[in-house]
């Protein structure tokens, strides 16, 4: 009896150790009150650079729109707060919800926030952080549907060997850096992963082909952990 | 936790990676063209930011998704729309938000509310 235990308790412990997923996405409401439709409204900064958030808000209309959404023109969308009384995203960022409804008509609200963003010049190289949380919430019952983060980091020396062709490169991706934007450059990718993320991405939006497919899929996984 | 919706996990990660290698049609749903980088002049790079050039341009780029018979993406021509008003061209404004509006119903409230304030 007590040898049956043990077998029972091994296969138990293996498993745990072998593979720790991290812990599921719980969809339940996001699936619930499925959008169509996002605002994005121009991110908070936390981070010390001042075009940041616009920076950030000109690379998320593509994931968002790929991933099946009807995105609305976030340029628009900001001179029109901008004109009605909100001159500052933590403004913008307080707008009622039902006035989001009367005046955009939009299902959902992504509200973003940057936390890190720029470049740390070392001796030798560079660092670059591009780093965002958002959270989407439903406009028409203010439930909260899916929050997430997503960072990129890229280092200028990867490669570099003798420290003299460090010195060089350190140099060099200053120069190039000052005139390119290397957040900028970052953020796409940031944000791709932001919105695809394959542990805890958005979900597949009613406008991509692969929308009924994707939401067959959550439901089998979510719905009997949701139901219980 | 579950071994077997592992291993689905496993298949569907390897049949993504079979579909990708032999992917030759555009991995994208719609033609970017220069929408992001116009938000980020707009806002950024300010000094080479100049509504009238940056319609011209989407709009060239409009046709020529077009032609590649590519789809315009949620809310260029409702960006377009807003260049040509800021431009001094309602008529083009006017047509670009019918654009949108025609291609995504989603925008129906939106476009419906800015040719009313337009129109004033």
């Amino acid at each position: 009896m007590r040898s049956l235990l043990r077998l029972a308790a091994v296969p138990l412990v293996a498993a745990s150790c072998a593979n720790q997923p991290p812990a599921p996405y719980d969809y339940g409401p996001y699936l619930a009150h499925m959008p169509r439709s996002i605002l994005v409204l121009p991110p908070l900064n936390e981070s010390p650079e001042v075009e940041a958030p616009y920076s950030c808000l000109a690379t998320v209309t593509a994931p968002l729109a790929e991933r099946g959404y009807y995105v609305f023109p976030v340029a628009v969308v900001d001179e029109m707060l901008k004109a009605n009384g909100c001159p500052t995203p933590g403004e913008m960022h307080q707008v009622p919800l039902d006035k989001i409804r009367d005046v955009f008509g939009a299902d959902a609200v992504l509200y973003l926030t940057v936390k890190q963003w720029g470049t740390s010049y070392r001796v030798f190289d560079s660092v670059t952080t591009v780093a965002i949380e958002g959270r989407l919430v439903d406009v028409s019952t203010g439930l909260q549907l899916w929050s997430s983060s997503a960072m990129a980091i890229r280092s200028s020396s990867q490669g570099q060997r003798d420290v003299f062709g460090m010195l060089a490169a350190a140099i060099v991706n200053q120069v190039v850096s000052s005139a390119t934007d290397p957040a900028h450059d970052l953020a796409p990718a940031m944000s791709a992963t932001f919105v695809g993320d394959p542990n805890h991405g958005m979900l597949v939006g009613p406008l991509d082909a692969g929308f009924a497919e994707d939401q067959r899929k959550r439901r089998e996984t979510v719905t009997p952990a949701a139901a219980k | 936790m579950d071994p077997g919706g592992a291993a689905v996990r496993a298949f569907a990660i390897a049949g993504v990676l079979a579909a990708a290698g032999c992917a030759s049609a555009p991995k994208t749903t719609y033609q970017w063209g220069s929408y992001q980088d116009s938000l980020y002049r707009m806002y950024v790079e300010t000094e080479d930011f100049e509504p009238a050039a940056e319609a011209h341009r989407l709009g060239i780029e409009i046709e020529q998704a077009r032609a590649m018979q590519r789809r315009v993406p949620p809310g260029v021509h409702a960006h377009l729309g807003y260049l040509c008003a800021a431009a001094g061209d309602p008529a083009g404004a006017a047509t670009h938000f019918a654009a949108e509006k025609a291609a995504f119903p989603e925008s129906a409230k939106f476009v419906d509310g800015m040719m009313e304030r337009m129109s004033k």
